[in-house]
């Protein structure tokens, strides 16, 4: 019985994720720009560090700030790369929401399986080779220690929480598609944004005292700083617990004022017209 | 004048299996399909003939225009405008002066502005000096009834409206050469013709040779002189409406209600080229060549054999002659 | 050329009149664009504060030279930005027969036809940070320093255009560069930093140090002329030689590259271009 109702959803999940192989060039470059980047990062934070003496900074030495610069960019490409928001918008700007409502899907689970499958396209495609490169490098090359099974476990679950949290605050910022036709203007703020106050830019250490006490309570800290904080074992276990639980309670919460706000669309397209 | 010699365009594209095995192989090793849009097409256009490209969908009507008008390159043979090459580089500069496109499916306006704004740039991009400008659009506008709609958005005009407007805008520069590309698709009947009778008079008034691409048949029969059939790459007829028919015969079709039953066996002594059916919805078709039989014969016949309850005489309909050409892909 | 001349204010002035139908629109780009540079100046910022300086340059210069970067980013971002639709797909979609059809160079109407107001934002917010931190630095503002800076950022948006322009091109061949061109365009993130932080001893800085400088030029735009004003004196490495910090000479420089390497950008382009005409949509 519990099976059934996800099943209409796996198709959504196996459409999105069979889309992305359709563009070899596409990925070729995917990969590249993430080198190159990466790169970079090396040498900024080399120089920074080579000017305080190769001495930890804000609790992170060298070596370790990068695993974390990078963990945060390679979990990012599984976690923040959902569909809803361009589908959502897509589908406000072209009118299409009212053909959604005859199908027998609801529309707020429609967008959200064929997040996941974009996710897992995504884990599996690039995230899972790429960062069994790095482990090894990070492991054999820098010294770090290997991630801990929990860790590992905790992670997975951190980063699903993660997706569910950016997903309804997509779905939700999506909604904005209604008023106003610059969506893409919107898009850079809100990733802009959540890139800088997830601590996927920079960790939160390096952040005004002020902001680090109140940034773990934010809904942000779940898609970047918790899961990645975790997995590279710089929390304790009950930290690691209590990250996870304030991310599900985030989670939630949203999902489920997303699910409202769904319906109040809804409602809105329906006396409208589309 | 234009000419169209041996005209060819093959597509390549990469072929991918359907399915996760397929999309996985094309990863790594990508196939390839050849497929001749167009095949060996030869005619060539007078100035002033207004002229139909009819085709089934895929047939090879868009890409021939598109070579035409220089979007395309040909795989191998050429197109020549006044003996200038339209995908050229430099010899296009020219020609794309004297051209005029409409695209029923798609607008060139701008989405958010009035229709005039856009006419104005036209103006600045073809360099039309003010006062021809100022004429030209008096022109246009009283044959297109443009005035109730001029000054509002491209984006809240009705699909005939814009249709009118798209083709105002084609003809700002007063090409040489006009193609319309499925220009009344979608249109209701009043608006068809309105669109017909201006486009007859444009071609009247300044002699600009039309090239039509198009589905719908009454046009053809309107606007057409000569028509030209293509199917599958290849160029099936190439002559005018007059001769088409003759070729056809110009056979007519009587259909009779009645109650009784026709004797056919008598008919076919009466009436030997004659051909009787019986049609679905109980009429009696009876199909005959009109250089055979004199109509009057046929219909006192049927008069004094059948109680008529209802009885109708049409003409072989364009749109089933060209059908028979394509379902025997020749002539 | 006159004619160009004549019909770009035409454009301008229509690209303009479309997006003020859409006011709030018009305000959400020019913020979008604001707050994204605000992150990634307060990354920055947050960064280097620690230590407060990198590779020679204090944190001020840092701060300075990030918005003397905003300017050419900004002018380029304003002019130029439809390119990002069609390297995203907008190739194929038959606009550009549109374009093709009328006797006017491609590249122009691709351009002309939008103005993105985001980098006007930029502009300000650079002109706003230079505002900020030139106060804080020792910056010699003399004639013979000033012109040939301003000469330099004056060309300077012409590489960000060339790069753009040819990671769009690769579009015509491949349906959609997306990846590409935001890939290689967010290396420009980077020429936000001091370009002297990759002389770290090792062969793969030299490399990065020199790409930034020569091949994909972001460092040439911003860190050049900046760094001979900084250090005056002191001759500036480049490839196998150094550049000895003279002001004209960079500008020099400058000018050459931006010009060479759109020259460049176009000439693909005009290939990939034909090719379209071959291989059709």
């Amino acid at each position: 019985m519990l099976r059934n109702p996800f099943k209409k959803y796996k198709g959504f999940v196996r459409g999105e994720f069979l889309n992305l192989f359709a563009f070899r060039t596409e990925i070729i470059g995917w990969v590249a720009q993430d080198i190159v980047t990466l790169l970079i990062m090396v040498f900024l934070w080399l120089s920074i560090y080579k000017e305080n003496a190769n001495n930890p900074i804000n609790g992170f030495t060298y070596p370790e700030m990068i695993a974390y610069l990078v963990t945060a960019s390679l979990s990012s490409q599984w976690i923040n790369n959902g569909s809803t928001f361009r589908s959502v918008n897509d589908d406000i700007t072209e009118g299409q929401i009212s053909s959604w409502l005859i199908r027998p899907v609801s529309y707020r689970g429609k967008n959200f399986a064929c997040t996941l499958g974009d996710c897992l396209g995504n884990f599996v495609l690039f995230f899972f080779p790429l960062a069994t490169i790095a482990l090894l490098i990070f492991t054999f090359g820098l010294g770090l220690p290997f991630p801990a099974w929990y860790n590992i476990l905790f992670y997975l679950l951190s980063g699903f929480l993660a997706i569910v949290i950016i997903d309804s605050l997509d779905f939700l910022i999506a909604q904005l598609g209604f008023l106003t036709n610059s969506l893409f203007g919107i898009f850079i703020i809100k990733s802009a944004i959540f890139a800088f106050l997830s601590g996927s830019t920079i960790p939160y250490s390096f952040f005004p005292e002020w902001a680090q006490k109140v940034m773990p309570y934010l809904p942000f800290a779940g898609l970047s700083s918790t899961p990645v904080s975790i997995l590279l074992g710089r929390f304790a276990v009950t930290d690691s617990l209590i990250s996870i639980g304030l991310s599900s309670a985030w989670a939630v919460g949203l999902y489920l004022f997303s699910v409202y706000a769904n319906h109040r669309m809804i409602k809105h397209v329906v006396a409208v017209g589309g | 004048m234009i000419e169209v010699k041996h005209l060819c365009k093959y597509f390549s594209r990469p072929y991918r299996e359907a399915g996760l095995k397929g999309a996985v192989k094309s990863l790594f090793t990508p196939k390839k399909v050849i497929t001749k849009a167009v095949d060996d097409i030869s005619f060539n256009i007078n100035e002033g003939e207004i002229v139909g490209y009819i085709g089934a969908n895929g047939a090879g009507k868009s890409t021939t225009i598109k070579m035409m008008t220089g979007i395309l390159t040909p795989t191998s043979g050429e197109v020549l405008f006044d003996g200038k090459r339209p995908y050229d580089r430099k010899e296009r500069k020219t020609i794309l002066k004297d051209i005029g496109v409409v695209f029923g499916q798609r607008t060139q306006l701008w989405w958010d502005l009035p229709v005039q704004d856009s006419f104005d740039l036209y103006r600045d991009i073809y360099e039309i000096p003010p006062a021809v400008y100022k004429e030209r659009l008096a022109f246009l506008s009283e044959t297109l009834d443009l005035k109730p709609f001029l000054m509002s958005q491209v984006k809240t005009l009705s699909l005939g409206q814009r249709m009118r407007a798209d083709l105002a805008g084609a003809l700002l520069n007063n090409p040489k050469v006009l193609f319309l590309d499925e220009p009344t698709i979608g249109l209701d009947v009043l608006i068809k013709d309105k669109i017909t009778e201006a486009i007859k008079a444009i071609n009247k008034e300044n002699k600009t040779t039309i090239l039509l691409t198009t589905h719908d048949m009454k046009d053809i029969q309107n606007l057409c002189q000569r028509i030209i059939i293509i199917d599958e790459g290849h160029l099936l007829y190439d002559g005018t409406l007059k001769d088409i028919r003759k070729r056809f015969g110009d056979i007519r079709h009587v259909y009779v209600l009645s109650p009784q039953k026709l004797d056919f066996d008598a008919l076919k002594v009466a009436f030997p080229s004659l051909v009787p059916a019986y049609l679905d919805d109980g009429y009696l078709e009876l199909s005959y060549d009109a250089d055979k039989i004199a109509p009057k014969d046929v219909l006192s016949y049927v008069l004094s054999h059948l109680d008529v309850k209802d009885i109708r005489i049409d003409e072989t309909t364009l749109s089933s002659i060209v059908k028979k050409i394509y379902a025997t892909k020749s002539l | 050329m006159k004619k160009y001349l004549k019909l770009y204010p035409h454009y301008l002035a229509m690209a303009l009149k479309s997006k003020m139908i859409y006011r709030a629109d018009w305000a959400i780009g020019l913020l979008g664009l604001v707050v994204s540079n605000l992150v990634t100046f307060a990354t920055l910022y947050l960064s280097t504060l620690p230590v407060q300086s990198l590779g020679g340059w204090n944190l001020s210069h840092i701060m300075f030279l990030y918005g003397f970067l905003l300017i050419p980013m900004g002018i380029d971002h304003m002019l130029t930005d439809k390119l990002w639709n069609y390297g995203g797909g907008l190739i194929n979609s038959g606009e550009l027969d549109r374009i093709l059809m009328k006797p006017v160079n491609p590249l122009f109407q691709m351009c002309a036809e939008y103005f993105q107001e985001g980098g006007l934002g930029e502009v300000i917010l650079g002109i706003t940070f230079m505002a900020i931190f030139g106060p804080q630095i020792s910056l010699d503002w003399s004639f013979n320093v000033v012109f040939p800076i301003v000469i330099g950022a004056a060309f300077s948006p012409l590489i960000y255009f060339a790069i753009k322009l040819w990671t769009m091109s690769i579009a015509f061949y491949n349906r959609r560069s997306l990846s590409i061109m935001s890939g290689v365009y967010n290396i420009k993130e980077y020429g936000k930093y001091p370009a002297s932080i990759y002389h770290t001893g090792n062969w793969v800085g030299e490399v990065v140090y020199n790409a930034l400088l020569f091949v994909l030029p972001f460092g040439l735009v911003g860190y050049l002329p900046l760094a001979a004003q900084m250090f005056p004196g002191q001759d500036i490495p480049f490839l196998w030689f150094s550049i000895p910090s003279n002001n004209y000479l960079i500008m020099g420089v400058i000018v050459l590259v931006s010009v060479s390497q759109f020259a460049l950008a176009y000439l693909f382009f005009s290939r990939a271009i034909r090719h379209y005409s071959s291989a059709g949509a």
